[in-house]
């Protein structure tokens, strides 16, 4: 099983960390930290386990970029990091990823949070990653109404009847 | 937050946990149960290099894989 939160480190402020615990034994299998480029606070705020691979989001600290949205992709046998994707918004604001999903064929990783670009509040980003490569396949960014605080905090994908379809926001439906 | 491994046989809880240092901040603690009992079958925690606040976010059981 996978465990993944913030864990204090002597020289880099927080880091963020993932391990892997054997679900008979408790034993520790491997163990991940990341220090954001910034050295400060940084904290994940979702996991995922699909097949052989496990997937974090949350942020973590940029270097003169505040918060970016940060999405890893780990072996799930090994904790080998296979890849790593910051997203920093155009003004360098906080952006902060708070929402994981899977897409039911198992090819793309979807990430949603906050983003700030202006001083005029945030936006929703929703980002698609190819679970592979860990490159970006396309871009979500919802202003709302008004220039004003838009938050997107959950995320799932939907496989009934086969057709993929992809929601983010607050509250999440509970419909879904 | 908790979960239950898929064959229904384990509990699985984590959450922050008071470490023994004299700061007295947390570490991660996670605690597995036998389902059907209630035993408890292990606990493993993490206490970051700086024994400061450690503090889990999310967690997530593999599917397929049992170990």
């Amino acid at each position: 099983m996978i465990v993944t939160g913030a864990s204090s480190s002597a020289t880099t402020s927080v880091d963020l960390a993932t391990e892997a615990y054997s679900t008979a034994t408790g034993e520790l299998l491997w163990s991940d930290r990341y220090d954001g480029p910034g050295h400060a606070t940084d904290n994940p705020y979702a996991v995922k386990v699909v097949g052989d691979r496990v997937y974090v989001t949350g942020n973590t600290e940029g270097q003169g970029t505040r918060f970016d949205m940060s999405t890893f992709a780990y072996d799930l046998a090994t904790g080998k990091r296979l890849w790593v994707q910051r997203y920093d918004g155009a003004s360098h604001y906080d952006d902060t990823s708070w929402g994981l999903a899977v897409t039911p064929d198992g090819s793309k990783v979807v990430i949603t949070g906050t983003s700030q670009d202006t001083d005029a509040g945030t936006d929703y980003v929703t980002i698609a990653y190819d679970a592979a490569s860990g490159k970006q396949v396309w871009l979500g960014r919802y202003d709302g109404l008004v220039g004003s605080a838009d938050r997107a905090h959950a995320l799932r994908s939907n496989q009934f009847r086969g057709a993929p379809a992809i929601r983010s926001g607050q509250p999440a439906s509970s419909a879904w | 937050m908790i979960a239950v491994t898929p064959d229904g046989a384990t509990v699985i809880v984590s959450g922050q946990s008071p470490g023994t240092a004299e700061n007295g901040y947390s570490d991660w603690g996670t605690v597995a149960y036998d389902a059907k009992t209630g035993e408890q079958k292990w606990v493993n925690r993490h206490d970051g290099p700086a024994h400061g606040f450690d503090i889990p976010s999310a967690m997530a059981i593999p599917v397929t894989v049992s170990r």
